[in-house]
């Protein structure tokens, strides 16, 4: 099986809100000082995915990143988690691209490395939380695709994938070539070994920029973006926390029990 | 908006009813159509959706289009996408708008990459900007940390899924009329790729979470099922429904059904009580609705305690016994 | 897998310094740190003296991200409810001519790594170095967990808390007397708001130190730097005197920040981190042995700080002794030879720096330092002369400073002072 994986460099997402804040005048994040982005927590479960199946049936994993930031960090980290080789997506002409500048750019650099048998995404990325990506990046491409898929199997040829609904989930017939989408509740990530950290820090990534990947500056980049980012800030919650307490525990969960029969419904 | 002025509503059915989903986005459309002077039209799916119809006319919907042939009763991606589609390039709405359920999050990214039309999924708010003639949609970003304002800059049509709780449900209101049309042709069979061997419901018993009145939810803090077990007796005593975090589901404490936030449910009870609950923004953004919010955690730095109207710092083994006890005498 | 020529077990400061000398000399280095990432949990109080830095990387403030440079140092006496400070402000031009830098640690040692990587060491962060690989008594490399890493030799880095330090007998624990706990917090503050508070433009930074009631009179100190937008606010307080006392140094630092010479600096601005750390400050006589056979220790697991007076320079010890570290590694491989006896040549650099030199100076400073009225005695002292000078309360000023006088019978006497001034010349 050829496989490849996206995956995209994030803000650490566990992030604690104290820490996380937006400038409102460039309508754009501030990343804490010093603190590396991330690889997307569910791109790192769609490499696991991959890795599972390369295990069990052979071929290559290959990754593919578009960006700016932390690109060499979360390829070496999917390097070191046990993928092959990957391409690292970069050029002036992809800055401010919007979901689907960024699907049809990766469809072209999955063009330029020709075969696949399976295309592997997050359900969404953990910073904008779209989850449209991996799904443009199958209609441009015209192959199956299956989102939030909690389990892969390769079955003669063909894929039997799990896909997580909100009531239960569904058992699918997919034939290949075919794009998934990976959702958290396919279990975890492994953590790479000592060795693959070493054997990652050593690896080179080729980079490809707009003529490379053959991509139409019409279609790349902020002018391409259908949508316009009018304002991003931090929402401010109206509560103020009236803190309940008395001499000992027992007495302020008295006190408490009190209070909620007074606001229960 | 040089194209014409009709709101697209994709309708979803559940256990034969119409959804709760798609009586807010009625609610939501009705009250753009309204400020635009358009007309809402509604998609069902499914030969039983038809006796949805008259619902949806009462509801808001000026034109129903129903995909009656059997191909479309079970939901299939290949299909409803090909369908909604065909549809827009038939009667080419403004805005077309579905639930941020499974049908919209798959759908939807698939009509708008489609089509090259602008998408913005798991909106809270779409808005009529009159001035500049273009509908404004918030949606969370950054696992709920950030809220973003985006407006579409193609003109054409723009596609919004809409987290379920955001809009008002509209109430039926009889004598409206419109019209209902139904569309016999079977999804073309080369369309549909991925077919469905086994479709594995697990109902959660009882009240659903999205509709509880009460719900005391556990997290992390809680440390294993018995934690939850103690707040089951609270929940039962208030009447309410258990809830969890992310953490207790990992463990298997608790099963998938009852995790409250980004990757799982969002609910918006009266009262909503935080036991063992750190406040990370992916829980928040799930419960943040709610009208009211209790929080009992250790930590009185607790992200949590900043959302609440009500906290108290403390063990819960120690104060949960206790409050159960007081309530158990309050006659509850 | 291949063998090394070194691996180095840290990359603060001193395992950057290590690695970064080795690796531009050619040789095959391989850096372990358990952080997520470089610098992820590290932390200082932020000001540090630039000459051994310049000499590793010259012209090192051009590019990396250094907050501020000192151009304002003030020193504090406080009791509860005053404050007096000595303020020095020196207008020399910027960065270039500064005699020392505030920095972030994150920030900065993120940078440290990049330039190690560059030069060609591998960097591997995320893996925690459990133990050793001896032969004999010859170390040949280390693990991580049932993984092992070869290597001619281990420069051990791994800061204060080092337990293979211990594993590899070359020392037994720390104990708690010569420990200092330091806890800090970075709060967030406009540009503007800063320079305004602090009077500093452009690139000037400031360092306080405070003496007295922020550590409840215990042997320590709090300390103010200002960061580009950011304040770090911290206390660092004898460990062996908050053990005993049962005081928290996480409560030290709450009424620090809340005292009335405090709040008004840092009022409105929003806490971004905390971070607790602890300091080894008995220099050279809590020093343990520097090498072994095929391993040489530096930075805070050799207890290279100068805790002189508040400021604790750690830093520059720590890189000097990494520099050291990696030149001796360099000659052993010449030789072939990574015995205790070839490694012992460290002992010999570090001695011709000014690591051992200083520490050797400074030996007396950390028992004149315990000197417990330094923390209350002074500082009600000098406090209580200035509330007096400017209080007038009508009566005849002798009579108050009697008053004073008497207040502080039984905390000092004259020849106390006279006798500490003595011991503060002999030990500084
Ligand atoms: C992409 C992404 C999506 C996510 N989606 C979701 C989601 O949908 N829903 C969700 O919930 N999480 C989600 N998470 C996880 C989320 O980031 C947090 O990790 C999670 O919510 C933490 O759960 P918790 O607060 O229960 O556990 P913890 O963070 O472990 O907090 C436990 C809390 O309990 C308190 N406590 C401990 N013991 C006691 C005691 N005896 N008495 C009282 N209090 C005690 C502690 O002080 C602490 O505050 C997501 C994360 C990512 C990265
Ligand atoms: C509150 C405070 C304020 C200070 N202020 C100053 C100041 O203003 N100026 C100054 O010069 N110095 C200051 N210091 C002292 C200075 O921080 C230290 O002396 C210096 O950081 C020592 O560097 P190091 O490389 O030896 O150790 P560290 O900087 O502690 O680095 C040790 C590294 O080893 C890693 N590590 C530890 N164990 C393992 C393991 N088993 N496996 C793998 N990796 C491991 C750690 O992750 C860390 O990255 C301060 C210290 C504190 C606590
Ligand atoms: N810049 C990117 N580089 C690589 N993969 C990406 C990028 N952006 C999105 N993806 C992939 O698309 C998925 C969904 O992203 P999104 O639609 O932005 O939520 C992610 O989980 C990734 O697998």
């Amino acid at each position: 099986m050829e496989i490849i994986v996206c995956i995209k460099p994030v803000l650490d997402p566990e992030l604690p809100p104290a820490k996380f804040a937006v400038d409102g005048k460039k309508n754009e994040v501030i990343p804490p000082e010093g603190m590396p982005f991330v690889m997307s927590p569910y791109d790192a479960l769609a490499v696991e995915a991959a890795l599972k199946i390369k295990e069990a049936k052979g071929g290559k994993v290959t990754v593919l990143t578009l960006g700016t930031k932390f690109t060499e960090d979360v390829m070496r980290k999917a390097v070191a988690m046990g993928a092959d080789e990957g391409f690292i997506l970069n050029d002036a002409a992809f800055d401010g691209s919007d979901s689907f500048a960024t699907a049809y750019i990766l469809t072209q650099a999955v063009k330029k490395i020709g075969t696949f048998d399976l295309i592997l995404c997050g359900r969404q990325a953990a910073d904008w939380d779209a989850g449209v990506v991996g799904s443009a990046m199958a209609e441009y491409l015209g192959v199956s695709l299956v989102v939030r898929a909690k389990a892969i199997e390769v079955l003669d040829g063909k894929l039997k994938v799990e896909r997580m609904m909100t009531n239960g989930s569904e058992v699918l017939d997919v034939p290949l070539p075919a794009l998934v989408t990976l959702s958290s509740e396919m279990g975890q990530a492994r953590i790479p070994s000592g060795r693959g950290i070493i054997i990652a820090a050593r690896k080179q990534f080729s980079k490809w920029g707009a003529a490379d990947v053959s991509a139409e500056a019409a279609k790349t980049g902020l002018a391409a973006a259908r949508n316009s980012l009018v304002k991003l800030f931090i929402p401010a919650y109206q509560r103020t926390c009236e803190m309940v307490t008395g001499k000992d525990p027992a007495e302020a969960a008295a006190l408490l029990a009190e209070k909620i029969l007074a606001i229960k419904p | 908006m040089d194209n014409n002025k009709i709101i697209l509503v994709v309708g979803e059915m559940e256990k034969g009813k119409t959804a709760s989903i798609t009586r807010e986005l009625l609610g939501g459309a009705r009250a753009l159509a309204d400020q635009t002077g358009g007309e809402v039209d509604l998609v069902l799916f499914g030969e039983a959706a038809a006796s949805l119809a008259a619902e949806g006319i009462a509801l808001g919907a000026d034109k129903v289009l129903v995909a009656s042939n059997a191909g479309y009763a079970e939901f299939n991606s290949d299909g409803y996408t090909a369908f909604v589609c065909d549809q827009c390039t038939k009667i080419k709405p403004a805005l077309c708008l579905m639930g941020q359920t499974d049908l919209g999050r798959d759908v939807a990214p698939r009509v708008a990459a489609r089509l090259g039309v602008a998408l913005a999924m798991d909106c809270i708010a779409v808005d009529f900007d009159a001035e500049n003639g273009r509908f404004l949609q918030t949606r969370p970003a950054f696992g709920g940390k950030a809220l973003s304002v985006m407006a579409s800059t193609t003109g054409l049509l723009q596609i919004n899924t809409i987290r379920a709780k955001s809009m008002a449900a509209a109430t039926p209101q009889d004598g409206r009329t419109g019209e209902t049309i139904a569309l016999a042709d079977a999804p073309s069979a080369g369309a549909i790729k991925v077919k469905l061997i086994e479709a594995k419901r697990m109902e959660a018993e009882g009240v659903k979470l999205e509709d509880a009145k009460i719900i005391v939810s556990g997290g992390g803090g809680l440390g294993g099922p018995d934690g939850f077990a103690m707040i089951k007796e609270l929940a039962d005593l208030l009447g309410g429904v258990v809830g969890a975090t992310r953490v207790p589901v990992d463990e298997n404490w608790v099963p998938l059904s009852m995790e409250i936030g980004q990757t799982g449910k969002m609910v918006s009870p009266e009262l909503y009580i935080a036991i063992g609950i750190s406040g990370a923004a992916q829980h928040i953004t799930g419960c943040i609705n709610s009208k009211k919010i209790v929080t009992i955690n250790r930590d009185p730095d607790a992200n949590m305690f900043k959302i609440s109207d009500l906290g108290l710092v403390a063990d819960y083994k120690v104060v949960v016994p206790v409050l159960i006890e007081k309530l158990k005498a309050m006659g509850q | 897998m291949d063998i090394f020529d070194a691996i180095v077990v840290g990359a603060g400061p001193a395992g950057c310094a290590a690695a970064y000398t080795m690796a531009k000399a050619g040789l095959n280095v391989l850096v372990l740190d358990r952080g997520q990432y470089v610098g992820a949990k590290n932390m200082w109080g932020g000001a540090f003296f630039g000459p051994v830095m310049n000499e590793l990387f010259p012209g090192f403030w051009k590019e990396a991200p250094v907050e501020r440079f000192l151009s304002r140092h003030v020193i504090s006496f406080m009791t509860k409810e005053d404050c007096l400070s000595v303020d020095f402000k020196s207008s020399h031009g910027d960065f270039d001519a500064a005699p020392g830098f505030i920095i972030l640690r994150a920030r900065f040692d993120r940078w440290m790594g990049g330039k190690v990587e560059e030069a060609g060491a591998i960097i591997a962060t995320g893996l925690e170095v459990t133990d050793f690989i001896f032969e004999g008594n010859q170390i040949k490399g280390v693990k991580v967990g049932d993984e092992d890493f070869l290597a001619n030799v281990v420069v051990l880095a791994d800061g204060v808390n080092s337990l293979l330090a211990t594993k590899a007998k070359l020392r037994s624990d720390f104990k708690a007397i010569d420990l200092k706990q330091g806890v800090k917090e970075v709060i967030r503050l406009p540009r503007e708001v800063i320079e305004d508070r602090f009077g500093v433009t452009g690139n000037e930074g400031v360092v306080m130190e405070f003496v007295g009631s922020c550590t409840r009179g215990l042997p320590g100190g709090g300390f103010i730097y200002t960061n580009k937008d950011s304040l770090s606010v911290g206390v660092v307080v004898q460990l062996n005197a908050l053990l005993k006392n049962q005081v928290k140094a996480s409560d030290l630092i709450d009424e620090f920040k809340e005292h009335p010479a405090v709040r008004p600096l840092w009022r409105n601005g929003e806490t971004l981190e905390y971070s607790a750390h602890l300091i080894p400050v008995s220099g050279i006589e809590m020093m343990p042995k520097l090498y072994a056979d095929g391993i040489v220790v530096a930075g805070d697991a050799a207890a290279m700080v100068l805790g002189t007076g508040l400021i604790l320079e750690g830093a520059n010890f720590a890189m000097a002794a990494g520099i050291a570290a990696g030149e001796t590694v360099i000659r052993a491989k010449e030789k072939g030879d990574f015995t205790s006896s070839s490694l012992s040549n460290y002992e010999q650099l570090l001695k011709s720096r000014f690591v051992l030199k200083d520490l050797e100076t400074f030996r007396r400073a950390p028992h004149f330092l315990e000197n417990p009225r330094i923390y209350n005695a002074y500082p009600e002292l000098a406090c209580g002369l200035m509330r007096n000078i400017f209080h007038s309360d009508g009566k005849p000023r002798k009579n108050t400073f009697e008053t004073l006088w008497k207040s502080m019978q039984g905390k000092v006497s004259l020849w106390q002072i006279a006798a500490d001034a003595m011991k503060a010349r002999k030990a500084l």
